[in-house]
């Protein structure tokens, strides 16, 4: 009988390691998309796309265009008519903390993330079949956090010297799959169905050829993140075909 | 002649419900019978009678609506096929530029992978025709299923597109197969007609 005893206490203590392994082994990765609204008191329209490895890092990329007379209006740009947008970019490899349920003793966010960020201006100018793009660095390394609240809806981002940057969140998955890390990689699931497929593919082929402020672009579908789809985003999700990403609600 | 009344109600009310039945059959029917996208193996049975001799079979699509983009994959019996090639039908580039995200051919799994996307346009294809054809090479006698599996057709916003799925068959059978089958059917013939003729002569005798 104390055989028996000794070795069912055996095996539930097996099982307990094997358990807190698993659970130290286990990634949390969380990939968002949304849309830039509001720059402090002006409207703005623009996009958000980020990714992080819970507890480790984040990487969030804002770019935006200021001043629209409405919320949410696209840019009709004319041509060789030029439009400036701000780029700001949090990565991996700056990032203080990245933690879900974060909560700074007032008030619990769904997603938190600060550090140090990198903000450019971005300078499109709009030809019959193409647009060029001027990167200027504003500056960087400037501490800044990002946050996701209200029920995974709406975000901000406070970065000093600039005005609060706020929007809604398009939509996000919460899975166990290593995220690609690089500054500049973004998500093959663009929509974020928890494979990557054909699906995927197709969404990026449609908005081929497009930049910031021209209609069909998005930072979601902008795999590689160099601000315009093209060929090598269609590249980017080809890489991942078939790549099942674990959901973990 | 209450009785006539009861019946004649009940008849009445038989009539209607089973009107009502056959109003319901007939819409379902119409449900099942709308045309619905196919993805197919193209022929579906092929007969080869010599090992070592290449020949084609193509993954078509039917009565799609508006195809931006599709995927599959198809498995080979390895022991009887070798996949040799893949080329992008006519179909798809019909309506544009396409991206070829995957043609690939593992051999030692017997698995083909195929992912293409229209680029750069707003609308897909609508119709029938040909996706890819595969060059295969008939190695071994035997049979092999040429299984779709995986299958996604895409429309232009990336939604996934309702269809069917019909898989191929090849059979690879002796040369003097043939040959042996018409034999042993001209001998039954012969035999037949031999006993026919005598049985007709003895009536007659």
């Amino acid at each position: 009988m104390r055989k028996i005893n000794a070795a069912v206490m055996l095996l539930m203590a097996l099982s307990l390691a094997s358990a807190s392994v698993a659970a130290e082994n286990q990634i949390t990765s969380l990939v968002f998309f949304g849309l830039v609204n509001s720059y402090g008191e002006q409207y703005a329209w623009g996009w958000l796309h980020g990714c992080s490895k819970i507890g480790e890092w984040a990487k969030v990329t804002a770019i935006f265009h200021p001043e629209q007379s409405m919320p949410g209006s696209p840019l009709t740009p004319g041509l060789n008519e030029s439009y400036s947008f701000y780029l700001v970019r949090l990565t991996p490899n700056k990032t203080a903390i990245a933690e879900l349920n974060y909560s700074d003793g007032i008030i619990t966010y769904d997603f938190y993330t600060e550090g140090l960020w990198d903000i450019y201006n971005v300078t499109f100018t709009y030809f019959e079949d193409n647009c060029t793009k001027e990167i200027l660095t504003v500056s960087e390394n400037v501490t800044g956090k990002f946050y996701i609240f209200d029920g995974w809806t709406m975000f901000e981002i406070q970065i000093e010297g600039m005005d609060p940057i706020t929007g809604n969140i398009v939509g996000y998955i919460i899975c166990n799959v290593a995220l690609p890390e690089g500054e500049e990689e973004g998500v093959a699931d663009v929509n974020l169905d928890g494979s990557v497929n054909v699906l995927d593919l197709i969404k990026v082929g449609r908005a081929c050829g497009t930049a910031p402020g021209l209609i069909g672009y998005s930072l979601q579908l902008d795999v590689n993140q160099d601000l315009e789809v093209n060929v090598l985003d269609l590249i980017a999700v080809a890489t991942n075909l078939g790549m099942e990403l674990e959901i973990n609600l | 002649m209450k009785k006539w009344i009861i019946v004649s109600i009940a008849v009445l009310v038989a009539l209607i419900v089973l009107s009502v039945l056959m109003f319901h059959l007939k819409q379902n029917e119409t449900t099942y019978n709308s045309p619905i996208a196919t993805l197919q193996v193209t022929p579906q049975f092929l007969e080869l009678n010599q090992t070592n001799k290449l020949f084609n079979v193509s993954v078509d699509v039917k009565d799609v609506v508006d195809l931006y983009g599709f995927e599959f994959k198809l498995s080979y019996d390895t022991g009887v096929l070798d996949a040799l090639n893949i080329t992008e039908g006519p179909f798809l580039k019909s309506g544009g530029p396409t991206f070829k995200a995957k043609m690939e051919i593992n051999e030692t799994t017997g698995t083909i992978y195929v992912a293409i996307t229209l680029y750069e346009t707003k609308i897909g294809i609508t119709g029938s025709g040909t996706l890819v054809t595969i060059t295969f090479n008939a190695t071994s006698l035997g049979e092999s299923r040429l299984n779709l599996y995986d299958t996604i057709l895409g429309n232009s916003k990336g939604d996934p597109i309702k269809h069917e799925v019909i898989d191929g068959k090849v059979e690879v059978i002796p040369e003097t197969y043939n040959v042996v089958v018409l034999l042993a059917f001209l001998i039954v013939s012969y035999l037949s007609v031999l006993s026919y003729t005598k049985s007709f002569r003895l009536l007659k005798g």
